[in-house]
């Protein structure tokens, strides 16, 4: 790193209008992050043209605030009402909501805080000092690798299915046979749409998370009726003990950190995998991940790994002008307005501007830690408004939420059939979360098994004879192998 | 703040539910863009509703409807009510490759066009590391062998053009789809896919980076911002392709709006400020007016029909 580079960049601190836009795109990233439907995308969609008359700073001051604080922010709604605000918080909301049903939704909330700011720090630190490096080892990815990691990713089911390994199974077979309905990415024909158009598009992860989290939620609080469960009253956590009990847990944290790193350098994944995986990786470690009393460890993983995305997604974007996630494909609109195109000359020749974005993303980080541990206390208020009052309103977010997608109607009607099969299913004792992961993964497992058979003219040896997938393959075998002694062991009776 | 006002007017939109149209507009505009907020399509868009806002004295609303490969947001506007007041970003393949893939709830005549506003030119890469130095040992090595090639998806303009020229001059070629253009570029860089053919704009970055070698551009004349890429023209091919972009509206929507679109689109789109903006994001300006984007819409259709019928993905 060039000093004198970083001092000069150093310089946009002084101005005020950098300063007033990072506080904007925090705030406007924590209202896109935390309503559902809404998400740190689409923030940073409606906010690039507006950025045509800034200055290079001030514009990724606004969208970079954006970015960081809406990955986050899509928590609180999670750990609040078990409704995720986002796809990358949907594993948070596991333990999240087991924390809050406890009275510990403050602690669950500034885990989430905490956690999101560290891993928003430690990607900072490898795009700083490793992006050429790294950006290399992501082009060694092709179909075949990203198929066979879409199967690793699978094998957390046995990790969020406690309880029934079968059920669990049958709920993520259900989630990829949803991601199989609209247009084949492959071919571009048209599948199980029933002639129905509306269909083509698929089903959307967004209104699927509202239907099996928050609508599941509802229909079983209308189910309980007079004597549904009211949540305790919420105790207070302390910020500084909750530092400690995350430093405690430091090894927890630069695993789900790397994890999220390494998932964000990987152009097409993005924020969801990686907090999915690293919280199955983490359901591994303690028993209690994902047990009905919630895990401060489940929250931690999920979160950490979930904002360690946005520093590793930007490599690909500075080294080679390749989206690592959804949010930096239209960043590279807000570049070109700058008129300035990344690529590999990026860094080289625009060295300031990339200490800049280094030194925004460290106060966008900041300023998660600020904001997020400055309005927690006030956020579980929102669980004692009374059930009866709460549950109608949440059902008007969601569907709202729904629309908000892709403003259609259809997505409502979608929330509702999809939302009241999955109580359905949740009463038969089928947990939802392996039915999302099927969800999120069962399309890439598919479009890239398929992708690499073409190119590789249906030769199947391609997936033993490359030595990362290779190695991938022998991780998922010995994962699977591990779960299953581990649970032999843990089910044959102690003498 | 613009921002403040676009939610302001998209909230009258939503509440404006009939309107009864003497002067034109009357009331916010929506544009539907049938793709994700950041897609070349979504930017012209943008830009052009902008412009137009200021035209009319009213808000122009971009509204992002995406999936289908342009399908579901296509199929959207044809529900709108016809009054000039829903308008569609139409790409090529969305609005006349679809339709003849699968049932997509629309036809290309439900439609008829304000004007043609931008191109995007298409170009040939591969991976610096790539054997191919030209355009003519690329073509050799796949009368000789099969050779992969990446567009954003199936069904695509790239994908439709790239498998034509492929036809033509008896090459064999295996397509993958990459989930758009920067997708398919990455498909190339890694070496997975022996070349990419998407939107030419999408290389500068890595040709000037020495990453990819740009091998050609369908296009009549080098482009100003890949100079030194050949066109297949010069490499001994007669063969163009781009992508367009430009307004249309359904069938039934009333003369009176119709016209009063195609006089405002026709001045906005050639204005300064549009052209620059445009020419920023590397896009062709190509205004066409009605007329001339009618035929173009024609040809396209019989062009895809043709096409699609030799590759047996006709529904």
């Amino acid at each position: 790193m060039d000093l004198s580079q970083f001092a000069q960049a150093a310089l946009i601190l002084a101005s005020p209008s950098v300063w007033l836009w990072l506080i904007v795109g925090t705030a406007l990233g924590m209202v896109f992050g935390a309503a559902p439907g809404l998400t740190a995308t689409a923030g940073i969609a409606i906010a690039t043209p507006l950025t045509f008359g800034f200055d290079f700073a001030s514009s990724m001051a606004l969208l970079l605030g954006l970015y960081c604080s809406g990955y986050f922010a899509g928590s609180i709604p999670a750990i609040l009402i078990n409704m995720p605000g986002a796809p990358g918080n949907a594993a948070t909301s596991l333990d999240g909501h087991a924390l809050a049903r406890r009275g510990k939704a403050d602690l669950a909330l500034c885990l989430a805080v905490i956690g999101s700011a560290m891993g928003g720090f430690l990607s900072i630190l490898v795009l700083a000092f490793a992006a050429p490096t790294l950006s290399s080892f992501a082009l060694r990815f092709t179909s075949v690798e990203y198929a066979v990691f879409g199967m690793f990713g699978l094998t957390c089911i046995a990790a969020i299915s406690r309880g029934s390994l079968v059920s669990g199974l049958l709920g993520a077979v259900l989630g990829m046979v949803l991601g199989l309905v609209g247009i084949d990415p492959v071919g571009g024909m048209e599948r199980l749409t029933f002639g129905n158009f509306s269909l083509l598009t698929g089903i959307a992860l967004l209104p699927a998370l509202i239907a099996f989290f928050a609508i599941t939620e509802v229909f079983a609080q209308a189910m309980a009726g007079q004597h549904g469960q009211e949540l305790p009253r919420q105790e207070q956590a302390a910020p500084l003990a909750v530092f400690g009990l995350v430093l405690r847990r430091w090894w927890l944290v630069l695993k789900s950190g790397a994890i999220g790193i390494g998932i964000g350098l990987l152009p097409g994944t993005g924020p969801t995998i990686a907090s999915w995986i690293a919280y199955g990786e983490a359901a591994r470690g303690d028993p209690k991940v994902g047990s009905k009393d919630g895990s401060e460890s489940g929250v931690l993983a999920s979160e950490v790994a979930n904002n360690a995305v946005t520093g590793a997604a930007l490599v690909p974007l500075l080294t080679l002008g390749i989206p690592g996630d959804t949010v930096t494909a239209i960043l590279i609109g807000a570049f070109l307005i700058q008129g300035i195109e990344v690529g590999p000359l990026f860094i080289a020749t625009h060295g300031q501007l990339f200490m800049q974005i280094l030194i925004l993303l460290a106060l966008a980080n900041l300023a998660i830690l600020v904001v997020g541990l400055g309005t927690r206390r006030w956020l579980p208020l929102l669980l004692r408004i009374p059930q009866r009052i709460l549950v109608p309103l949440i059902v008007v977010f969601c569907a709202a939420g729904a629309f908000s997608v892709n403003n259609m109607s259809f997505d409502v009607l979608m929330i509702l059939v999809l939302g009241f099969g999955g109580f359905v299913l949740m009463r038969l004792g089928m947990p939802m979360a392996p039915v999302v992961l099927g969800l999120v993964l069962g399309p890439i497992v598919e479009r890239n098994l398929r992708d690499a058979l073409t190119v590789h003219q249906m030769d199947w040896s391609v997936f033993v004879t490359r030595p990362i997938s290779l190695a991938i393959l022998c991780i998922t075998l010995l994962v699977i192998g591990v779960t299953y002694w581990r649970s032999r062991s843990r089910s044959r009776p102690a003498t | 703040m613009r921002f403040w006002k676009t939610l302001v007017a998209a909230g009258l939109l939503a509440a404006s539910g009939s309107v009864h149209a003497q002067e034109y507009p009357s009331g916010p505009v929506r544009i539907i863009v049938p793709f994700e907020a950041g897609d070349a399509i979504d930017g012209t868009a943008r830009l052009l509703a902008d412009v137009m806002a200021n035209e009319f004295g009213s808000p122009v609303i971009v509204q992002n409807i995406p999936g289908g490969g342009g399908a579901a947001g296509t199929a959207e506007a044809l529900r709108s009510p016809a009054d000039g007041q829903t308008l569609l970003m139409a790409s090529t393949g969305a609005l006349t490759a679809r339709p003849i893939l699968s049932t997509s709830g629309y036809q290309t005549s439900d439609f008829k066009p304000i004007a043609n506003l931008v191109d995007q030119p298409i170009g040939l890469a591969v991976a610096a590391s790539s054997p191919y130095q030209t355009l003519g040992e690329l073509v050799e090595a796949a009368k000789a062998g099969t050779l992969s090639y990446s567009t954003p998806a199936p069904g695509s303009t790239q994908h439709v053009s790239m498998a034509d020229f492929a036809s033509k001059n008896g090459l064999t070629l295996n397509h993958v789809g990459g989930q758009g253009g920067r997708g398919a570029i990455t498909k190339a860089l890694t070496g997975e896919v022996d070349f990419a053919f998407v939107g030419a704009s999408n290389y500068i970055g890595l040709a000037d980076g020495g990453q990819l070698r740009v091998l050609a551009v369908a296009t009549p004349e080098r482009l100003p911002f890949l100079s030194d890429a050949p066109t297949f023209k010069e490499a001994g091919f007669d063969f163009n392709a781009s992508v367009w972009f430009g307004l249309v509206v359904p069938q039934q929507t009333p003369e009176g709006p119709t016209e009063a679109l195609r006089a405002t689109v026709e001045k906005v789109a050639q204005s300064d400020k549009a052209t620059e903006l445009y020419e920023k994001l590397n896009f062709e300006p190509n205004y066409m007016a009605a007329d001339a984007f009618q035929t173009r819409i024609d040809e396209s259709v019989e062009q895809n029909r043709r096409i699609l019928t030799e590759l047996g993905l006709v529904k």
